[in-house]
């Protein structure tokens, strides 16, 4: 079913005719962009999960399939399998996952969307998939692994990647914010979360701490919103909200990411009745779905619209990277927009992760009347922050791992408080103590 | 805020002649006004009781203009003082008073015709005005306080103390009392958390009944009070110059909110504006609907105004936890109902009588937008004239007023300094270090002859200054480069000198600022022993600046400081710029001798008696 037509509101408030099927010379119009078709992965056999049990999403290959001017094509006829494409900021090129041949490893590949022979961008041996573009001619994707995956950035000219992230799980790339930050998500107990990181591999946090159900496939819409599977439905974050919002949505199971044709017109995934995905068009304003890519056989997923769209800001790192330790100043290690149940915090303790996966002591140190601690802690190792009360008894203990970058900089307003607490204007009295920070070094240099 | 007029190269600041000062200076204005561009730049609106003449004062031009609201095109212009800035209508609105900001004045205007009646003297840089009881009240910024200006002598009668930068007045029905706002934090000791109030006046007997404080708060702008003069807003700024900073997400580095108070209310409440990753940058212009079910705000940096559901706002100030919501950027969400894009910079704001439409000042574009308010939607963009092409200057000051370059929209260059002027603040800035190198935020008046820049001198040009240390540590997103960049450094380097108040009309100096210059240029103590001459104050504040450009160590190092050695500071309009130091330690001249000078390492102080450092203080106050 290729002539479905939706209606949209643009963001100056006009309806526009949206997607018009792609058909020859139709476009879609809004903030002076124009989508001219759209790029999706066709497969015999998907499993968006896969990848937290370190198993191949696309176990019998993958081709990725454009479809422009009402007619179709495959991206890179040559591969073996072809994923995970993404677009570039001017609308002309695809980033993509690909393997030439079946004993190949995934790779990120990029080639003109008009045609052409695929360039290979990544380096080095292993399975890199979920490319995505950086503002600044760099790209970021996930580097998987049977033990955990990793989040590398690497010039778009190509070469070796470098890590921005530092602790074991698993990560998977999931978009590039406005804002010029990585969104991306982890796997861990069949349980997935969304955060971000900034290009530099600094300032990793959780998007929202209101604990969602499985978030994941996460993508940022031109409103700034973001929607994302939360279990089998989609849901919202937008920029007002500390919690995530449920949405008007198909009756069809969704999966992956939304691909935004124009404001509240949307191309998904959803499972059909058959177990097998298919790509349907979404109008949330009249509530209703129009099959678009239904493959007489396997799946279609990974939609993704061909569009021109403005590149983030480049994020200016700051790093120095021949330091070996950040400095973490906390105003209050009290704050929590979860009760401590009147616990008394005596001490914040703070571990790095022993080679076999032990939590090691890093050191502690005494908050001050004001709750402020400032430490300075190893660079690109796990670390995870504990809250002891006066019997040494844990009152509160993180769960996941962070990392620091080298010379990063990193300050919060408690250890729990969520993104949306902003912090109360006042000297923290550790500032007024000391400045030089408490070294909790272990064995680094 | 000012036109692009070069002062600096006519003007000399070593002794010269007061007439032929004077004659340099009108051939200067006369030849700026032939050959530079002149931009309208709206900053104020008010609109007739019968809601069909759109009062606006254009900065730039020195003009009201009269708009026909029907026919949304100009029906006529009245050039009125210097730099204009606030405006207010009699109760009927048969006259319009227009203050002027750089002549010290008041413009009084005959509604029907148009014509200039009288011009009423007022304090130092009058800003806001208000009638109430036979008097106009006028916020003066430079003077931070209120003139009472009486209608019937035409006599600036009676100043009433506000807070330091007195800006904005709003009158309440009847103009019974007045509340004044102020840009700048009331002094305070050092690295204390910054303090602003509202200053009610009762009109009547003019004299100040209250001063609600809003704490934490600096940068307090536009006021309004309700019909039945039961509620008040104020929209506001609240800096987080305490902390380090080390990133700029969740409100690291402003909150932009809202001051409520009233009696609807009890004690004012602070309520944010900003969303979790979206920023209402520097909130302004505010209004309050006839019947308070909506107000409205402009950001004058984000470029948007926003509509409040007022009950909703009402609720959430009166709700038992809202003290703590002045920190909880998800807290907006439930009471603004929508933020709509309007032109660059929008400033002040106007409802029609019957609270149909909006009408926004855009000052950087020249135009005047016309929302719908049952709509929620812009119906008009009214053009204002004024030069067609853009210079550099007027392209750097774009982006010098807009917030769309730090991380999220959170900030622009104009939220440090505000109108292109200070904060009155300290700040940590995280380069340095946590809780190190705090430093005073630096005015930008005659700034492009002054490099190095940065207290230590580090960074040897404005565009090194402005580019990439601003994009790494303020910013922390791509900021300007490239032409953006040289924009942006005309702008500043075009910033126009503020006449100075302290000096005479006629260029002489008093006796006691005569005194106080020979203090300044003394090369022996009283005791008749020379002063080295590092401790001579004309040898390192020296030349047309006042600053001879080199770093210099006088005594004031602190153990939070990473060098003893600081740049050594124009002191162009030094008394409009407290707090003082590299690290805004010192709350008044007077402090930075008595004080911080124990040892006479920043020029020999210890040996003046109290009459000799005030009348130090006057000749500085002259610069």
């Amino acid at each position: 079913m290729q002539m479905w037509i939706i209606a949209g509101r643009c963001a100056a408030g006009a309806i526009v005719a949206a997607a018009a099927a792609f058909l020859p010379g139709a476009e879609v119009i809004g903030d002076q962009k124009a989508a001219t078709g759209f790029v999706f992965t066709e497969a015999s056999k998907y499993d968006p999960t896969a990848w937290m049990e370190g198993r191949d999403r696309f176990p019998a290959g993958a081709a990725l399939k454009i479809s422009t001017g009402g007619a179709r094509r495959a991206l890179a006829p040559a591969f073996h399998a072809s994923a995970d494409a993404t677009i570039s900021f001017d609308g002309q090129r695809v980033l993509f996952a690909g393997k030439p041949t079946a004993g190949d490893f995934w790779q990120i590949w990029e080639m003109p969307l008009a045609g052409g022979t695929p360039r290979r961008v990544s380096a080095g041996q292993g399975d890199c998939v979920r490319p995505l573009y950086l503002p600044d001619e760099r790209v970021v994707y996930t580097r998987l692994a049977t033990a955990g995956s990793e989040i590398e950035a690497a010039a778009l000219a190509g070469g070796e990647g470098g890590r921005l992230t530092f602790a074991p799980g698993r990560y998977l790339t999931d978009d590039v914010l406005r804002d010029g930050r990585i969104l991306f998500e982890t796997g861990r107990d069949g349980q997935r979360e969304l955060f971000t990181v900034y290009p530099d591999g600094t300032g990793v946090e959780a998007v929202r701490c209101d604990h969602g159900k499985d978030r994941g496939d996460a993508r940022q819409l031109s409103s700034g919103d973001v929607v994302f599977t939360s279990g089998a439905r989609l849901a919202r974050f937008t920029s007002a909200l500390a919690a995530q919002t449920d949405l008007s949505q198909p009756a069809l199971e969704p999966a992956g990411p939304v691909a935004e044709v124009a404001p509240e017109a949307w191309i998904l995934a959803l499972r059909g009745k058959d177990g097998r995905f298919g790509l349907y068009g979404w109008d949330a304003a009249t509530k209703q779905t129009e099959p678009l890519v239904i493959p007489p056989s396997g799946n279609a997923v990974q939609p993704v619209v061909v569009m021109a769209r403005t590149a983030p800001p480049q994020f200016p790192s700051a790093l120095v990277p021949t330091r070996t330790a950040g400095n973490l100043l906390c105003l209050d290690a009290r704050a929590s927009r979860t009760p401590l149940a009147g616990a008394d915090i005596r001490r914040v303790r703070i571990y790095t992760r022993g080679a076999t996966g032990e939590p090691v002591l890093l050191g502690q140190t005494v908050p001050e009347r004001d709750g402020s601690f400032y430490v300075q802690v190893p660079a690109d190792r796990p670390l995870r922050i504990e809250l002891t009360d006066g019997s040494g008894r844990t009152v509160r203990a993180e769960q996941g791992w962070f990392w620091m970058r080298p010379s990063e900089q990193r300050v919060c307003v408690g250890c729990h408080t969520g993104p949306e607490r902003a912090p109360e204007n006042k000297v923290p009295e550790i500032l007024l103590k000391t400045i030089v920070p408490l070294k909790m070094l272990g064995d680094t240099p | 805020m000012f036109r692009r007029i070069r002062f600096s190269s006519l003007r000399n600041r070593r002794p010269v002649r007061p007439l032929l000062a004077l004659a340099l200076l009108a051939l200067g204005w006369a030849l700026a006004g032939q050959d530079v561009p002149r931009y309208p730049s709206p900053v104020d609106l008010a609109v007739s009781p019968d809601g069909q003449r759109l009062y606006v004062v254009c900065e730039g031009t020195d003009e009201l203009l009269a708009v026909d609201t029907a026919a949304q095109s100009i029906a006529g212009r009245v050039k009125v003082g210097r730099v204009p800035q606030g405006i207010a209508l009699s109760p009927g609105g048969q006259r319009i008073y227009v203050t002027n900001s750089w002549s010290d004045t008041v413009t009084e205007i005959d509604a029907a015709s148009l014509g200039v009646l009288r011009t009423l003297p007022a304090g130092f840089e009058p800003h806001g005005i208000a009638a109430g009881n036979g008097s106009l009240f006028v916020a003066n910024r430079i003077g931070s306080d209120v003139s009472a200006i009486d209608l019937s002598t035409a006599q600036d009668a009676r100043h009433l103390p506000a807070g330091r930068g007195a800006s904005y007045v709003a009158a309440s029905p009847g103009g019974q009392r007045v509340y004044v706002t102020h840009i700048y934090p009331n002094p305070g000791p050092f690295r204390s958390q910054p303090e602003s109030e509202i200053t009610e006046i009762d009109t009547e007997h003019q004299v100040v009944v209250s001063r609600t404080r809003l704490h934490n708060a600096a940068g307090i702008f536009h006021v309004a009070i309700s019909r039945d003069g039961r509620l008040g807003l104020a929209a506001q700024l609240r800096p987080k110059n305490l902390i380090p900073l080390a990133h700029v997400a969740h409100g690291w580095a402003f909150g932009d909110s809202l001051a409520v108070f009233g009696e609807d209310i009890g004690d004012a409440v602070q309520l944010p504006l900003d969303e979790l990753d979206r920023y209402f940058s520097l909130p302004f212009g505010v209004a309050i609907a006839p019947d308070k079910s909506k107000a409205y705000l402009s950001a004058s940096g984000s470029n948007e105004v926003a509509i409040l559901d007022l009950p909703r706002l009402v609720e959430a100030a009166r709700s038992p936890g809202r003290a703590a919501l002045a920190n909880d950027l998800s807290a907006s969400a439930a009471y603004v109902l929508a933020r709509i894009p309007v032109g660059r910079n929008p400033k002040g704001i106007a409802l029609s009588p019957d609270g149909g439409k909006l009408y926004v000042a855009n000052r950087l574009d020249d135009t005047v937008s016309v929302l719908d308010t049952a709509k929620g939607r812009i119906a008009a963009t009214i053009p204002l004239g004024g030069a067609a092409t853009l210079t550099a200057e007027r392209r750097g000051e774009r982006l010098f007023y807009s917030s769309r370059y730090a991380f999220q929209g959170q900030f622009g260059c104009a939220n440090c300094h505000l109108d292109a002027t200070i904060d009155g603040l300290s700040w940590d800035l995280e380069p340095d270090g946590f809780g190190v190198d705090i430093v005073d935020n630096r005015s930008l008046e005659q700034v492009g002859d002054t490099a190095p820049y940065k207290w230590n001198g580090s960074n040897p040009d404005l565009q090194t200054e402005c580019g990439p240390r601003t994009e790494r540590f303020f910013f922390r997103s791509q900021g300007f480069a490239g032409a953006d960049l040289e924009d942006l450094v005309s702008f500043i380097k075009s910033i126009p000198l503020r006449p100075n108040r302290f000096r005479q009309p006629d260029g002489e100096l008093t006796p006691a600022q005569e005194r106080g210059k020979a203090i300044f240029e003394r090369t022996t103590r009283k005791d008749g022993t020379e002063i080295s001459e590092l401790l001579q104050c004309f040898v390192c504040h020296a030349g047309k600046d006042y600053t001879n450009q080199q770093l210099a160590e006088v005594g004031t190092f602190k153990e939070t400081d990473r060098s003893p050695k600081v740049d050594v500071p124009q002191l162009i309009n030094v008394g409009n710029t407290a707090p003082y130091l590299h690290d805004g330690s010192a709350r008044t001249l007077e402090e930075i001798w008595t004080v911080f000078n124990p040892k006479d390492q920043h020029g020999v102080t210890n040996d003046l008696s109290k009459d000799e450092l005030n009348d130090l203080i006057e000749y500085l106050r002259t610069l």
